[in-house]
């Protein structure tokens, strides 16, 4: 999306593609309900759980189907609310919304009892029994579980407040991880299911219970389906969303299914019971929630522990992720005026929604406390039931409203059949969901009847916000600007005390005929989709103003761009390739403790990611007159120079001194030789207009400036750039790109010398060639440092020797 | 939502392709049509098995059909897609910065 012009563009970073939003699917669906509710449902339905997994895949398909349509045509970060509330009247937006809000709470809820359980357990095995122990003595079997639940609610609670979320990475890692611990379970058992194919006798009788029992596994695990909401959430962060959300959207429910079924077949014919016990599933059933984690005892050695550390992982990250949407719908309503507008309060510093946040926390923490863990999870699953029952409907009369003029990326087969079929069937499943428990339906109808009261009372007074929040607008291509040439970017957090970097990016501008585009990221926590960070977007564009005006009165062509972005990082990254930026200028606000972090995590990222001419400067202390230039690289030294120069005349300085290190060893005649080939590349240069340096023993005039060749041979160039610092007032190092195995941020050297260096340095980081910066790249994955020490003058030095 | 909004929104195809109502192609529905059968197929067997080896020639066949409405899923996506192009209405698509 792109708004305003002028003074201020705003853009949006989109930066979730196929795959990144296809694991946040299946994370959202895998682990915490097939690791904490597998038991109860096989106790429900016998070895008819293998049906009920498929006849619930079914229906999640034909409603995943109708998400994926709505999904490609209106991609939004509401996802069902929004659905809904563009095709029914405002009472059904209102419910849908409540509904959304209380069944992922309450999904959050039951993966905090799973945590709380799962720990009871691995202390268990440890030897440690909960109950009788310190403050937990004496207390009912479950209360310890439900006590560490609360605790780790409150614990992902500040953690949303605090704006950290799981990132992309982090949660594609835990997603595989706990793929991993399952099909190392499911390996298990199906190789004990080959080497004995009688065990498959256990199947039978299949359906014990009958029907009932299969559609009440089907109710309790319905919730283990829900991640095609969350996929269809993240449309306003996901790359050409039309073709990317329904393809996801039908990935994740391929890759879950399956597993589920093998889960379940694994379960039910590969375990024993134990003694005294006359099936399987009956058992599994007393043991609930861990039912998969005693099984796999049997299966996998230490099959046990494996189970509840992914069980562990899974419910942690599966609550973050809940407590992540619930607390993003109730604040979309607070916006909407359908909850009281303090839900859509954000907060000053942490810029999350800190009253939608704490409501949901307190509505997670109270369900946890309320309910037992099977009831939870039912009335999570009726929930959504409920929700999808409306979407399918919803989808129906977009259709008929705006069918023939909405830009559909994906179209339902068969349409109306599949939503009518998907409503047919999930009111079957609603019918014996009720059937459940007194429990279960007095919580579902308590919440709907409060959810009616809320509206008559209050929603239906106000007026409600035409277009709900929060819809993609537009996605013209965001950089529309035509450069004469690539700008020189500079990416601003603050504009105070940011004076010498705007200058310095002025100068570089000037010198090269350049403009400058000033950056300036507003970083949205991933609690709030990204169009709320809009109300930030004015206080930012009077900050930047003055840097702006600074800028222009240097005399270049400088603008500002403000993006909207989860990540700063990638919002830089993006915008530098984007704008094929020449030279990106970066501020270095003092030297880090170690050589892996050196600008902080985001700009070493940018450094990494991005492939242009980094300035990365330090601050000069008081008046500049000479600046020192280490190089002994005639190809890279031009450009060094310039930039040199370009501070110069920014700082006002008098000299530049280039100084060419040389080993002691190195003869007279190589210097001699070496020397001149220096001064021709400076003058040859089409980046600084020397002329002619016939001499390299004279120094050189350049509008004031003297720029002067010395060669200084010194066998620890570490040492003598060190005292070489002494006698100048700034010091600007070559770092070169890296190896081919690794981009460097700006390397070991250029770190330990700003380190020791007595003046301010300046480190210039040249752009890879394209094919070594892909081969970097790719190499870049798989390495989780900064370590290769390339670049600097140790490395030009012997070159030159 | 009026439909005013959902042109603000740049949701909507050019004014000169309004009227027609949407449809998957006829590929999409074929296809989907043979992945429905399959899958219902399977279900049957899976049930009436009884947990015999029926029951596990249904699950098998389960899995494969999920391959297959991939597949033609992925088709259809494609197919709409290349439709939106060809009326220069594929809307949001991947800009240079994305």
């Amino acid at each position: 999306m792109r708004a305003g012009s002028g003074d201020g563009s705003v853009e949006l970073t989109r930066d979730l593609g196929f795959w990144d939003v296809t694991l946040i699917g299946v994370g959202a669906m895998i682990g915490a309900g097939i690791f904490v509710l597998v038991g109860s449902a096989a106790g429900h339905a016998g070895p008819a759980l293998v049906l009920a997994f498929v006849i619930n895949g079914i229906v999640a398909v034909l409603t995943a189907l109708v998400y994926a349509e709505l999904g490609s045509a209106i991609p939004s970060a509401g996802g069902s609310y929004i659905f809904i509330r563009q095709a029914l009247p405002a009472l059904f937006g209102f419910m849908a919304g409540w509904m959304s809000w209380f069944a992922h709470a309450v999904a959050g809820s039951l993966y905090a009892l799973g945590f709380g359980s799962f720990t009871v357990e691995i202390l268990r095995v440890g030897g440690i029994e909960l109950t009788r122990w310190g403050v937990f003595a004496g207390m009912a079997a479950h209360t310890p579980a439900v006590l560490l639940g609360i605790l780790v609610g409150l614990f992902f609670f500040y953690i949303n407040f605090r704006g950290a979320s799981e990132t992309g990475l982090a949660g594609a890692v835990v997603t595989v991880a706990k793929i991993a611990v399952i099909l190392v379970f499911v390996g298990g058992g199906l190789w004990v299911l080959l080497r004995n194919p009688e065990r498959l006798a256990t199947f039978q009788p299949f359906a014990p219970n009958g029907l009932g029992g299969v559609f009440l596994a089907m109710g309790i695990t319905y919730v283990a389906f829900e991640g095609f909401e969350v996929i269809v959430q993240a449309g306003e962060e996901v790359k050409d969303p039309k073709r990317t959300i329904p393809r996801a959207v039908i990935t994740a429910m391929i890759i879950v299914i399956p597993i589920y079924l093998l889960v379940s077949i694994t379960l039910l014919g590969a375990i024993d019971p134990p003694p005294g016990e006359p099936n399987t599933w009956t058992w599994l059933g007393q043991v609930k929630e861990l039912g998969l984690a005693r099984a796999a005892e049997q299966v996998v050695p230490y099959g046990n522990l494996v189970i509840l550390v992914g069980g562990l992982l899974s419910t942690m990250s599966a609550l973050n992720a809940t407590t992540f949407s619930s607390t993003r719908v109730s604040f979309a309503m607070g916006r909407d005026h359908f909850l009281p507008p303090i839900f859509g309060r954000i907060h000053r510093t942490t810029r999350t929604p800190h009253v939608a946040l704490g409501a949901t926390g307190a509505l997670i923490l109270f369900m946890l406390v309320a309910l037992p863990l099977e009831s939870v999870a039912a009335a999570a699953s009726l929930m959504f039931l409920l929700l999808f029952l409306m979407v399918n409907l919803s989808s129906v009369f977009i259709r008929r409203r705006f069918g023939d003029k909405l830009a559909y990326g994906y179209l339902t087969p068969f349409f109306p059949a599949v939503p009518v079929l998907a409503v047919l069937i999930q009111l079957v499943l609603v019918r014996h969901m009720l059937h459940f428990g007194a429990d279960v339906l007095v919580t579902a109808v308590v919440w709907l009847g409060l959810g009616a009261t809320v509206y008559v009372t209050y929603s239906r007074h106000q007026k409600h916000a035409k277009i709900p929040t929060p819809v993609v607008v537009e996605e013209r291509p965001v950089l529309e600007y035509s450069y004469a040439a690539p700008p020189v970017v500079l990416p601003l957090a603050l504009p105070q005390g940011a004076e010498h970097l705007i200058r310095t990016a002025a100068g570089l501008a000037k010198l090269m005929d350049r403009r400058v585009l000033m950056l300036h990221v507003v970083t949205v926590p991933g609690q709030l989709p990204l169009r709320a960070g809009n109300e930030l977007v004015p206080d930012a564009r009077d900050e930047m103003q003055n840097a702006l005006d600074l800028a222009r009165s240097e005399g270049v062509d400088a603008e500002m761009l403000i993006r909207l972005a989860h990540d700063a990082s990638v919002a830089m990254v993006k915008t530098l390739d984007a704008s094929d930026a020449d030279f990106c200028v970066l501020g270095w606000r003092r030297v880090s403790r170690g050589p892996n972090r050196i600008l902080g995590s985001n700009l070493d990222r940018v450094l990494r990611e991005a492939n242009c001419n980094f300035v990365v400067m330090q601050e000069p202390r008081g008046r500049v007159d000479r600046i020192l230039l280490p190089t002994s690289n005639p190809d890279q030294g031009p450009l060094a120079l310039a930039v040199s120069y370009a501070l110069a005349r920014t700082l006002e300085a008098s000299h530049i001194d280039v100084l060419t290190l040389f080993p002691k060893r190195a003869t007279d005649e190589a210097v001699d030789n070496f020397m001149p080939q220096m001064a021709a590349a400076f003058s040859e240069s089409a980046d600084i207009d020397l002329g002619p340096w016939s001499d390299w023993r004279t120094p050189m005039s350049l509008n004031g400036i003297q720029i002067s060749l010395r060669p200084l041979r010194t066998d620890s160039t570490m040492d003598e750039l060190e005292a070489q610092s002494l006698d100048y007032d700034l010091m600007v190092l070559g770092a070169g790109p890296g190896g081919l195995l690794g981009r460097e941020v700006l390397g070991r050297f250029t770190w330990t010398l700003a380190n020791r260096s007595a003046c301010p340095v300046v480190a210039v980081r040249w752009r890879a060639a394209p094919l070594r910066f892909q081969v970097q790249s790719f190499f870049d994955f798989f390495r989780d440092d900064g370590e290769p020490v390339v670049g600097g003058p140790e490395d030009v030095s012997r070159g030159a020797s | 939502m009026a439909l005013r909004d959902l042109v603000d929104l740049g949701l909507i195809l050019p004014r000169e392709h309004w009227g027609h109502a949407p449809s998957a192609s006829r590929r999409t529905g074929i296809l989907t049509a043979l992945a429905s059968f399959l899958g219902l197929g399977s279900a049957l067997l899976i049930w009436y098995g009884e947990g015999s080896a029926m029951t596990f020639v249904g699950v098998g066949l389960f899995l494969l059909d999920l391959l297959a409405f991939l597949l033609v899923t992925f088709a259809a996506v494609e197919d709409r897609m290349a439709r939106l192009k060809e009326i220069g209405a594929e809307g949001p698509t991947v800009s240079p910065t994305e």
